[in-house]
């Protein structure tokens, strides 16, 4: 049979009412085939220094930060061994392309030899970015990364996609519950993507409601007696959710800076704290 | 002297980088910019999310007076404190300042430090190659309130008989930029008066803020203000006073007659507690050798 045999078939079942359409809540998530690479990563030497570099995420996006890992080490064999960590180099990250051109301070991160910068492209194009020491020794490299456009071929750099890719997803997932933290700071994710929209996107909305309902009930054990006061807040949230608007950066706050952070005791005065 | 140029590159933006930025779009471009202390424009989104609830987009919200919060746009808190300093406080939190509950990491603190510090004149703007400088609040009580308020021609209201002096000194300005120096007595000994640059100060007065550069004689070198006003005024103040209170004398400006009386208010209040920074620092070299001791 033809595709188009197929789908003509397809379409005179449906018609037939033989597959019963399931409602839009209850379908499963809808995920791309090949989802965006969650890394690009690059091996890159200068003389004995190797960095080998990873952005996070790996397709840049103007407007989106960029997660810079520099993972900062010197072979001095340049034959045999693996390169040692450099912990101690002072490192900046110049960045130039369409926007205007930066230098950044790059950090030391917890491991050894592990440098760390965010850079959030200004503007869709083709951007270079080196890293350089501005005092005593270190590597000086320089790359090429496409913001909103394709990454540019490079013998040093490839994608990295997620090692377990999820086609669809029947229903629920069926992994671990999350956490209060994981339920809030998706909300978090999704407040601050609808904020900078024009218009709330109702999809966004009930996915905001759906994390609300699963955090009610489970307030902090610190103030486990206000747990009545807690649901409210959420429940006060949820309503306005349901009315299609976006809850104000005021209402959160009123519940992170008691329930989150612990820096107030008493909201009976709110919008002042005691 | 005062030319006009656009915002440093890390202020460029929206939301509260434009607001912080208001006072001093006129910046003029002196030095060659420091490194950045991370991504402003990442650290928008952070600061809408775990900051602007107390602190404000503006100045403090209800909830941040109640519980104290100062107004970030202040360049005199924010230059007193350095980036480690900053990114401490808000990754591990002080007792004034618990740690914003949405688990920072090291570089979306950083990325706030450089929102922080966008838009604010720093120390580099108003002396290009200060390579270290201090920050100490003087108080101005007996003799020097008294000759300071005889300048301003009026009584200085509570909040101004105290001012933050910045003391500058020069030399191969850092990459990361000017090196704020801890009220230690070891590390304040090795900063030598000869590379001694002069003070600043930072206030505010009637149309926006303003911050002004003294020269070790106390007399003022520079003006930075968003304010048009004290472009106009600036003729009549800049190289005026000293440090004899004789030399003191009220600005005068036709042109700007209001931003005159207010800058010599701020100077009166300055030229005193640059005098106590002087003193501080005479006292701690006295008996150092005579050629280290001198100002250039």
């Amino acid at each position: 049979m033809t595709l188009l045999g197929g789908g003509l078939g397809l379409a005179a079942l449906l018609a037939a009412g033989g597959i019963p359409l399931a409602p839009l809540g209850e379908g499963p998530d809808l995920v791309p085939l090949v989802p965006p690479a969650a890394e690009y990563t690059l091996a890159l030497r200068d003389g004995d220094w190797r960095v080998h570099v990873n952005l996070r995420p790996g397709d840049p996006q103007p407007g989106a930060v960029l997660d810079l890992l520099f993972d900062v080490g010197r072979q001095k064999d340049a034959e045999v061994g693996e390169p040692q960590p450099v912990s101690d180099a002072k490192l900046m990250l110049t960045v130039a392309g369409p926007g205007p051109k930066l230098r950044y301070l790059v950090r030391p991160l917890g491991d050894a030899g592990v440098y760390g910068a965010h850079w959030t492209p200004a503007g869709r194009g083709l951007w270079t970015l080196s890293l350089a020491p501005y005092q005593e020794a270190g590597p000086t490299v320089s790359f090429q990364v496409g913001a909103g456009e394709p990454m540019p071929a490079s013998a040093q750099g490839h994608r990295v996609q997620a090692s377990r890719l999820v086609v669809a997803a029947a229903g629920r997932s069926a992994g671990p519950e999350r956490t209060v933290r994981q339920l809030m700071e998706d909300l978090g994710k999704r407040w601050q993507k609808e904020t900078d929209a024009a218009q709330p996107d109702p999809a966004q909305l009930k996915a905001m409601i759906r994390l609300l309902k699963a955090v009610q009930g489970h307030v902090p054990r610190a103030q486990g007696a206000a747990g009545v006061e807690f649901d409210g807040l959420a429940a006060g949230e949820i309503t306005t959710l349901e009315k299609g608007a976006l809850p104000d950066a005021t209402s959160c706050l009123k519940c992170h800076v008691k329930f989150r952070d612990g820096w107030v005791a008493d909201l009976s005065q709110w919008p002042e704290g005691r | 002297m005062m030319k006009a140029s656009g915002l440093r590159p890390q202020a460029s933006g929206s939301g509260l980088l434009a607001l912080l930025a208001g006072w001093v779009a006129a910046l003029p471009a002196l030095g060659g910019e420091a490194l950045l202390a991370g991504d402003a424009r990442h650290a928008q989104k952070i600061y809408r999310l775990e900051c602007a609830g107390c602190h404000g987009t503006g100045e403090p919200t209800q909830l941040g007076k109640s519980l104290g919060a100062p107004q970030l746009k202040d360049p005199a808190l924010i230059s007193s404190r350095s980036d480690d300093q900053l990114i401490a406080l808000l990754l591990k939190g002080t007792p004034k300042h618990p740690a914003p509950g949405g688990g920072l990491t090291l570089l979306d603190a950083a990325d706030l430090v450089a929102l922080l510090r966008g838009g604010l004149p720093s120390i580099s703007d108003l002396f290009p190659d200060a390579a270290a400088y201090t920050a100490k609040v003087y108080p101005l009580a007996g003799p020097a309130l008294t000759r300071a308020e005889s300048l301003a021609g009026d009584e200085l209201k509570p909040d101004e008989r105290a001012l933050t002096v910045f003391s500058v000194y020069g030399g191969d300005p850092p990459a990361t930029g000017p090196r704020l120096v801890p009220q230690d007595p070891v590390q304040l000994d090795e900063l030598s008066p000869r590379s001694k640059r002069g003070y600043v100060v930072f206030g505010s007065i009637p149309g926006g803020a303003v911050a002004m550069a003294l020269l070790p004689d106390l007399s003022v070198a520079r003006l930075l203000s968003g304010n048009p006003a004290v472009s106009k005024a600036a003729p009549a103040v800049v190289g005026k006073g000293g440090r004899e209170p004789g030399r003191r004398k009220p600005f005068v400006s036709k042109a700007a007659p209001d931003a005159a009386r207010a800058l010599t208010r701020l100077y009166a209040r300055a030229a005193e507690a640059a005098s106590l920074a002087a003193r501080e620092e005479s006292d701690r070299h006295l008996f150092d050798a005579p050629e280290k001791r001198n100002s250039p």
